[in-house]
Formats: structure tokens, sequence, C-alpha cells
């Protein structure tokens, strides 16, 4: 399979003084694709997204978006560029409506509309694909969390990005918002974007991901479909511990 | 029922400006002095809501502009011989290029740093202007040459330039809040660290807001130096200026396009009637309502009212906004 390289990270490392937050992880998005980011609290995951978007800068590393190297851009560039993000602790903007908030993705990013009524009118069709119809002209300080997740996704939405970096756009939500929003993000995705989705929700990750790669301590410690993945030792180990890990193995090894 | 009100805004908005218009004709040159001033008031203040209220950049330097456009059209006017308009114009210009020279440093700084950082540049040009005796006199201050006509034309005069200047600058900020450059300033405002996520340049941003600001704030500063025909760098670029702004803001609805105005007629109109009877106690009274804003006000007098002045409103008014 010939497969176009679209992101390209090479030993990106992101120290905060003694800690090392990522440390050389290696990383590769094809176009087309949806690769999923795991890891334990404190792996690094929302470090690798925030250093590629260039909301943190990086210590060292660089990292490539197609032939053009995007190392230490300012954030509106590389949104600019075409890879919008989502917020794990969502940022919208208060004291402007739901719609105003979807339209500011719009008016700004890849492909900024010039005219506002136009702006409006695309923040209005994703709102609605995230389910959020009715709620336009609220301020977003009374959406609940649930509609706030969906509002951020509705807001990086509306840039029409190349790549899209999601960071737990999934957390306290529902299991029926959670499969609605599957289905939104696989929706996306079959239009052409590329996705790189953090995502705790296990059940959700496995199921839209093509590749995953799992972060530890700063750094890459497996990479895989996610079949293999849920086998492998060091992710078990990692997540559930060394005793737990050997454990599985041994179950494993007397049921073969 | 929404469509009556919008009517009813058009009409008082209607009456209201014809009223302005023939002002003159109607009342002494007290009431059209007082009103000149609360326009030029209104004008400083939009320029300061226009960096402060809508992208959230508590300037306190905006006398900078206010000084150094009174200083142009003064240093025009009287050294160069210049006439009134032109040296306006000259001052607009100027209030551009300040805001761009000294916000491309300061606006890198957020919340407190940012306010006391144009402050200390304000207080930095202040000693300077104080010392350029050769320029523009010093410390000793600059007369500026006295419009020709009797006084009552003069102030009929500087009352329809700032009537007119208002409404312009107002239309401006109108259109502005409505458009790419007004989401962006609020974006910047409610979350930069997002704004710049979302693709806005936010350094630019924040320079071309604070040159807007210039503007709007120099040439007030150079009709308020043609008006008074004196000006001096203790007065011009003198903190309670910005203070008294920051005021008005505040009564009026920070991040409104209205607000500045209502803002300016209210304090105003506070100012005429107490401080007029409480000469010594003024400056306490104008803390005291500082006080009283912040605590329970904090989104203006017209937003509360809007809301119906309720006790309980204005209660869960506070609670949120410390949450």
């Amino acid at each position: 399979m010939n497969r176009e390289l679209i992101l390209k990270g090479t030993n990106v490392s992101k120290h905060f003084g003694a800690l090392k937050a990522l440390e050389d992880v290696d990383f590769e998005l094809y176009r087309g694709e949806i690769l999923g980011i795991i890891g334990p609290n404190g792996a690094g995951k929302t470090t690798l997204l925030s250093v590629i978007n260039g909301t943190l800068s990086i210590t060292h590393g660089r990292i490539f978006f197609k032939e053009r190297e995007i190392t230490g851009l300012r954030p509106f560039r590389v949104a600019e560029l075409g890879i919008s993000r989502t917020f794990q602790i969502v940022k919208p903007f208060p004291g402007m409506t739901t719609l105003e908030n979807a339209a500011i993705g719009a008016l700004f990013g890849k492909a900024p509309e010039k005219k506002m009524s136009r702006a409006m009118e695309k923040a209005r069709e994703m709102i609605g694909k995230v389910a959020l119809k009715g709620k336009e002209n609220i301020l977003v300080e009374r959406l609940n969390v649930s509609e706030r997740k969906r509002l951020e996704l509705a807001r990086a939405l509306t840039q029409d990005p190349e790549i899209l970096l999601l960071d737990e756009v999934m957390a306290g939500l529902t299991p029926r918002e959670i499969e609605d929003i599957m289905a939104v993000i696989q929706e996306v995705n079959r239009g052409g974007t590329t996705i790189m989705v953090i995502e705790h929700v296990m059940k959700a990750i496995m199921g839209i991901s093509s590749r995953i790669i799992v972060l530890h301590h700063g750094q890459k410690i497996a990479e895989g479909t996610p079949n293999e993945i849920t086998e492998n030792r060091q992710v078990i180990a990692a997540y559930l511990g060394e005793r737990y890990s050997k454990r599985f193995e041994e179950v494993s090894r007397a049921g073969n | 029922m929404i469509k009556l009100q919008n009517m009813t805004y058009k009409i008082i908005f209607l009456v209201a400006l014809l009223v302005c218009a023939f002002f003159p004709y109607l009342v002494s040159g007290f009431w059209i002095r007082l009103l000149t001033s609360i326009f030029l008031y209104a004008i400083l203040a939009q320029g300061l809501n226009i960096i402060a209220g809508f992208t959230g950049y508590a300037s306190f330097g905006n006398m900078i502009f206010f000084g150094l456009g009174g200083y142009t059209v003064g240093i025009l006017m009287a050294k160069a011989g210049i006439s009134f308009f032109p040296s306006l114009v000259a001052a607009g210009v100027v209030g551009i290029i300040a805001a761009v020279l000294v916000g491309m440093p300061l606006l890198r700084l957020k919340g407190h740093y940012f306010a006391l950082a144009s402050l200390g540049a304000a207080e930095a040009l202040r000693q300077i202007m104080d010392n350029l005796t050769g320029l523009c006199g010093g410390a000793m201050g600059l007369t500026l040459p006295q419009m020709a006509g009797k006084p009552a034309q003069v102030n009929q005069s500087f009352y329809y330039l700032t009537f007119l200047l208002l409404l312009i600058f107002f239309t401006a900020t109108y259109y502005i809040s409505k458009n790419r450059l007004g989401y962006a300033l609020k974006a910047i405002k409610a979350n930069e660290e997002a704004a710049d996520a979302m693709g806005i340049h936010t350094t630019l941003y924040k320079i071309i807001a604070w040159a807007i600001s210039g503007i709007f704030t120099a040439i007030a500063g150079g009709i308020h130096a043609y008006w008074f025909t004196f000006i001096e760098p203790a007065t011009v670029f003198d903190v309670m200026i910005v203070v008294k702004l920051f005021v008005i803001l505040l009564l009026g609805g920070a991040g409104t396009v209205m607000g500045p105005l209502y803002g300016a007629f209210i304090f105003e109109g506070i100012s005429e009637i107490v401080w007029s009877r409480f000469l010594n106690l003024h400056m306490g009274i104008l803390g005291i309502i500082v006080i009283l804003i912040v605590f329970f006000i904090p989104n203006g007098l017209i937003d509360t009212v809007r809301r119906g002045f309720r006790l309980k409103t204005i209660l869960d008014t506070i609670r949120e906004e410390k949450v």
C-alpha cells in the first residue's frame, strides 16, 4: 500500500525543567488514517499534541507537515497550514454564544471565511453535526460539560482542517453521546480529514483507530494495530502494573 | 414584540440624534460645553474600550496617545503654523505610530503586567516631554493659537466637530464589533491560547486594536488641546484621565458599542451634580463609585438595568463572575 506521509516527528522531546514529559518520540501520520494515542495519566499525550500545534515550545526534535518543517511555528501559523486541535480542558470563548464560538473557527485558520454570513452558515452546519442544534444563541457559559466538548469539536471542524488533533473529546460523555461522537469522527475521517486522537475511553479508541501509539513516561513504548496493542505485554504493564502483566502472560500461555 | 422594541430603540436613537444636532440652538453655552466634554470623554472611553473592553488588555497608558495627539496639534499649529485640520490628521497618524511602537514590546505581556508596563511607558513619556523645553515648552507647557471668532461660535464649532467625530468613531466601532476583526478581539479577550490555536494572529490583532485605540485617543487629545489652547505634560499625561475612563467604561459596560457614551453621560452627570457640592471630597467619591461598581454591577449599569434591576440578578452576576 502506498501511503502518503502527512505528519512526521523525529526525536520529539519536551522537558519541563528536570521532568521529561516527552523524550525522543518518533511518530508518523499517514493521510486518511485515524491514529490513536493512548497511555496512562501523565504519559505525555497532551504534551505531544501541544508540541505539534505549537501551543508548547519544543525542547528538541523536528516536526514536518508534508514537506514543510513546522517545528517551533506559532499555533496560528500551524492552524493556517491546516492543522486544527481541540483542548482536553475545553477552552471556549466565554461572553459569546455557541454560534459565535463555532464561527470563530470558520473566520480564521486554513481557509478563512471573509464573509460573516457564510461563516455563520458553516458554524450552524457543524453545530448541527455535533447535535447542538437549538443551542446556537445560548452563551457558552450556560453549556454543560458534554455540550462544551462537542462545541470544541464543532469549532475545530469549521476550519475544515487537513489534520485534526483531538484531545479527549469523549471524556465525561455518556455512552450514547460517545457513540454519536465516534460516528461524527468517522464521518469526518471519511470526508478526507486525517485524525490524531487522544482518548481514555478504550472501547472508542480501539473502535475507530487504524493504528495506535502508546506513550508511557514520555516515551513511545508500543505502536501497532489495536489488536497488537491489546496483547502487548509492555502496554499491559504500563496500565495495570508488572504483576498483572506477568499473570496475563501466564494465563495466555496456559490457554495456548 | 421584539420588532416593536427594535422600532422603539430606533425612534429613541433618531430623536436623540436630532436633539444633539440642534442642541446649540436650544440651550446656553454652559450646556454646550458640558455636552462637548461628554462627547470627548465618550470618544476617549471608546478608544480605551477597543483595547480594554473588546480585547481584554487593560491599558493604563492611553494617556500616551492623548498627550501625543495634543502635542502634535500643539507643535504643528504653534511652531510650524499649520492649520488645525491637517494637524488633527497628523495627530491621528502619530497615535497609530505610537501604538505600534509601544505595542510591539508591551502587548506580549499579559494581565497586570501589561497594565503596569503601559502605565510606566506613559510616565516615561511624561518625563521626556517635561524636559523637551525647546520643542514643546517642557514642563511649562505649550500655548496654542486660539480659534478665530466669538466665544459662542467657537463653542459651537467644537461642539459640532466632537459630535461628528463621535458619530464616526462609534459607527466604526459598531462595524468592527460585527466583523472578523471584532471577533478576533473578543476571542483574544475570552481565551488567548485558544484564539491562537484557532489561527488568530494574536500579536498582530492586539497591535491593530491598540492602533485604533490610539487614533481615537490622539484625535480627542488634539481637539482637547485646541479647545483649551494650553497643554502641559502634567495634565495630558495625568493617570487620572485613564482612571476616569475606566470608571466610565465600567459604568456604561465594557466591551459594548454604546457603553462608553452611556458611561460618559452618567459620569459627567454625577460629576456636575455631586462634585460641584463636594469640591474637596470628589476624589473620595470617585473611589467609592469604583468600588461600588466593581462589587455590585461588574457588567455595567446599562446591562444591569436591561436585565431588570433586582437585587437577586445583581447577586447572581457577582456569583457568576467569581466562579
